[in-house]
C-alpha cells in the first residue's frame, strides 16, 4: 500500500505555549482519512505543514512523493485545498476567481466547474465579498475539485455551514472520489459527519497524534462492558481499559475498553467475573473516551 | 436526480445509520435484498451507480462497492463491466436462504436488545401474541 | 501566458480605481501644461518655454508616485489573505514574484502610452514655429522608464519580508527626523538633500527623474 502523506517525527512550534511534537502519521493512497480532534489540537497547523506553508523544526514530511517544503510546488499542482478560513480575493467575482484559479492549474476541468457552479447555485457575477458563508464554502470546494487533484486537503470544510450546504459539499466530494479515486484528508471536529465517510481515522490532541487506524478497527475495538463480581481480579487484561466506573455496592463496574475481541469474554469469565453486557460505541463516544483516557494518563 | 428504480432505491437507503454497530455496507446490502425480496426491485433493474449512491448518502464509495460485491456474491446483483450493476432475481432456494438469514438476524438483534432491557422470553412471547392479534382484528 | 493574463486582470480588479486616477493624471498633464502655457501672441514664445519648464517638474513627481504607489498596493491583496492563497498555488515563489512584477510594470507601460497619446492630442491643437520641436515620444518614454525604475526599486523593498520592510522604512523615517532636528538646532549641513541629489544625480538609480522634462523644446 503506497502512502499519499507521511509525517515522520515532525516537530514544530508555531508560537508560545503550543507545539506539534513527534508527529508521525501516514495517509494511505486512495483512503478518505478523517483527521479528528478538538479545537486547538493542532489540526490546522498540521495541514499548514503538509502544504509547505510552515517549515518543520525537525522531522520529515512527504506528500505525493515530494518532500515538503522543498518540493512543495510539485505537490501543490496535485493538491486541492479548502482552508478553514476562506483565502480567496474578495474583490473578484465568482467567475473571475474560478478563471484566476484555473490559470494556475493545468488540469483544471472547466466543464465540470461550470456544472458545479450551476448545481451549487453560484451566480457568476457575484462579488466574493457579497457571498454568504455557505456560498463561499461551495466556491472553495468547487475550485479545489475542478483542479482535478490527486489529494484533497480539507480543513473543516463544513464548519459553520447549514445542513443543506454540508450535504451538497460532501456529495460533490464523494462523487469526485468515486470517479477519480483521489485521496482525501479531511479535518473536522464534527465527528458524526465523518463516521459514514472515512475509512481511516487519525485522532489529534494537544499537538500529538493519539491514534491512527482504519475506521472499522476503531469502531470495533472500543466497547463499553458491564461487569458484575470481583472486578479487582481482572489484573493485566488482554485489552486496554480507557475508563472505569463503579456501579452499585455489589462490586459491579462499567468499563470502556479498547482492543476488544470475542475471546476477551472468556478471559473475564475465567476470573469469576460475570460479563453482563458488551455495548458498541459510535465514533464520537469512542473518540471522547480515547481523549479522556489520554488526558487522564498525563 | 435520477428517477425510476434508482430514486426508489435511494429512498430505501436514505436512513442507513453510520453510528450503528452493523457495518454500513451490510446495512445497504440487506436493505436492497429486502427491496428485491419484496418485489420493489425486479430482475434487470439497474442499481444506482457507485458515484450516485455514495454521493447521495455521503458515504465512502468503497462502501458501496463492498455492498454491491456482497449482493453479487449472494446472487442478488450482477456487475457488468462498464455498464453498472443490475438486479438479479436469485434462484428460489438461494432466495429463501437469504430471507431466512435476514429474519434470523432481525430476531437475534431483538433478543440481544431484550436481554439488555432485562426482558425474558415469556415477556417477548406475550408481546408477540398481543401484536399479532391486534393485526388480525 | 495564461498566468500573466490572469495576473494583469487581477491587478486591474484589485487597483483599478487607482489605475484610472493615474491615467487621468497622465492624460491631463501634457494637455493642461501645454494649453495653459501656450501664448496668445507669438512674441511671448520665450516666456512660454519658461512656463512649460515650470510644468515639467510634475512629470518626475507623477512618475515617482505612480511607481511607488504601484509597488505598495501590488501586494495588498495577498497581504490581506496572509499569502495563503498565493502560497498554495502550484508555482515557485520566485516565479509568482516575477509575474506580479511584470504585470505591475505592464500597467505602468499602459500609463506611459496614455501620456504619449495625450501628448500627441495636445500637440495637434497648436502649430509650432520652426524654432521649436516637439518630443512626445521621448517624454512618454522617459516617463515610463522613470516610473518603472521607481516601481522596480520600490517593489524589491515591498517584496522583502514584512519585518525587513518595516526596518527599512523605520531607518528612512529616522533619518528624516534626525535631519529635521538638525535643521531646527541649527546644525550645519543638509545631508538628506545630498543623499537625494546622489540618488537622482547622473549616476544615481533615479537618474531618470532628474534632467529636463519638456514636451516642446528648442
Amino acid at each position: 500500500m503506497t502512502t499519499a502523506v507521511r509525517f515522520d517525527a515532525v516537530n514544530f512550534r508555531p508560537g508560545k505555549g503550543f507545539a506539534i511534537e513527534g508527529l508521525s502519521l501516514s495517509v494511505p493512497e486512495g483512503s478518505i482519512y478523517g483527521f479528528l480532534g478538538p479545537n486547538g489540537a493542532g489540526k490546522t497547523t498540521t495541514i499548514r505543514l503538509m502544504l509547505g506553508l510552515e517549515r518543520p523544526a525537525a522531522g520529515r514530511i512527504e506528500v505525493l512523493g515530494s518532500v515538503i517544503p522543498g518540493a512543495a510546488t510539485a505537490a501543490l499542482a496535485r493538491i486541492g485545498y479548502v482552508p478553514e478560513r476562506p483565502h480567496l480575493h474578495p474583490f473578484l467575482t465568482v467567475r473571475q476567481s474560478i478563471e484566476f484559479h484555473a490559470a494556475f492549474h493545468p488540469r483544471f476541468d472547466h466543464r465540470w466547474a461550470a456544472e458545479l457552479q450551476d448545481e451549487f447555485g453560484l451566480a457568476p457575477n457575484q462579488l466574493l465579498n457579497r457571498l454568504s458563508k455557505g456560498e463561499m464554502g461551495k466556491l472553495l470546494m468547487l475550485q479545489a475539485l475542478a483542479q482535478r487533484p490527486d489529494l484533497l486537503v480539507l480543513d473543516e470544510p463544513t464548519d459553520g455551514l447549514d445542513p443543506v450546504v454540508r450535504r451538497d459539499l460532501l456529495s460533490a466530494l464523494v462523487a469526485y472520489v468515486a470517479d477519480h479515486g483521489a485521496t482525501v484528508f479531511i479535518s473536522s471536529h464534527l465527528v458524526h459527519e465523518l463516521e459514514r465517510l472515512c475509512d481511516w481515522v487519525g485522532l489529534m490532541d494537544g499537538g500529538r497524534l493519539v491514534s491512527e487506524m482504519p475506521m472499522a478497527q476503531l469502531k470495533d475495538g472500543v466497547k463499553r462492558i458491564r461487569l458484575a463480581g470481583p472486578v479487582d481480579a481482572l489484573a493485566n487484561p488482554p485489552f486496554s481499559v480507557l475508563s472505569r466506573a463503579g456501579v452499585g455496592d455489589a462490586g459491579g463496574a462499567v468499563w470502556v475498553v479498547d482492543g476488544w475481541v470475542a475471546d476477551c469474554g472468556g478471559w473475564i469469565a475465567e476470573r469469576g467475573v460475570r460479563l453482563e453486557a458488551v455495548d458498541d460505541l459510535d465514533l464520537e463516544d469512542g473518540f471522547v473516551e480515547r481523549l479522556r483516557a489520554r488526558r487522564a494518563a498525563r | 436526480m435520477t428517477s425510476g428504480p434508482g430514486a426508489l432505491v435511494l429512498r430505501w437507503l436514505e436512513d442507513v445509520d453510520g453510528r450503528s454497530a452493523i457495518p454500513l455496507y451490510e446495512q445497504i446490502a440487506s436493505r436492497l435484498k429486502a427491496a428485491i425480496g419484496g418485489g420493489v426491485l425486479s430482475a434487470g433493474d439497474p442499481l444506482p451507480s457507485v458515484r450516485v449512491l455514495a454521493g447521495e448518502l455521503r458515504i465512502n464509495p468503497a462502501t458501496v462497492v463492498q455492498a454491491y460485491r456482497l449482493l453479487e456474491a449472494e446472487g442478488f446483483a450482477e456487475m457488468r463491466q462498464g455498464a453498472g450493476s443490475f438486479v438479479r432475481q436469485p434462484a428460489g432456494e438461494q432466495r429463501q436462504r437469504a430471507r431466512d438469514g435476514q429474519a434470523r438476524k432481525l430476531v437475534r438483534g431483538l433478543l440481544a436488545e431484550a436481554a439488555r432491557a432485562g426482558l425474558t422470553r415469556k415477556d417477548l412471547n406475550r408481546a408477540w401474541n398481543d401484536i399479532m392479534e391486534d393485526r388480525s382484528t | 501566458m495564461t498566468m500573466l493574463r490572469a495576473m494583469l486582470w487581477f491587478h486591474w480588479r484589485s487597483c483599478r480605481n487607482w489605475i484610472v486616477a493615474a491615467a487621468v493624471v497622465a492624460a491631463g498633464l501634457p494637455v493642461v501644461s501645454l494649453r495653459s502655457s501656450w501664448p496668445r501672441d507669438p512674441s511671448q514664445m520665450a516666456s512660454f518655454l519658461a512656463q512649460l519648464e515650470a510644468w515639467g517638474v510634475f512629470y518626475p513627481v507623477a512618475a515617482a508616485i505612480v511607481g511607488l504607489v504601484m509597488a505598495v498596493i501590488i501586494w495588498q491583496a495577498d497581504r490581506r489573505g496572509r499569502f495563503v492563497y498565493a502560497a498554495t498555488l502550484p508555482i515557485e515563489p520566485w516565479r509568482y514574484v516575477w509575474l506580479r512584477f511584470v504585470a505591475g510594470a505592464a500597467w505602468i507601460v499602459g500609463l506611459g502610452l496614455v501620456l504619449w497619446a495625450a501628448s500627441l492630442v495636445a500637440l495637434a491643437t497648436v502649430s509650432l514655429p520652426d524654432t521649436l520641436r516637439a518630443f512626445p515620444t521621448l517624454l512618454a518614454l522617459k516617463f515610463t522608464l522613470a516610473a518603472v525604475s521607481v516601481f522596480a526599486i520600490g517593489y524589491s523593498i515591498t517584496t522583502l519580508p514584512a519585518s525587513t520592510t518595516r526596518i527599512v522604512s523605520r531607518v528612512v523615517l529616522g533619518l528624516v527626523v534626525l535631519q529635521a532636528l538638525a535643521l531646527l538646532l541649527g546644525i550645519e549641513g543638509n545631508w538628506l538633500a545630498a543623499v537625494g541629489e546622489a540618488l537622482i544625480g547622473r549616476w544615481g538609480p533615479f537618474a531618470l527623474l532628474g534632467g529636463r522634462w519638456m514636451l516642446i523644446d528648442v
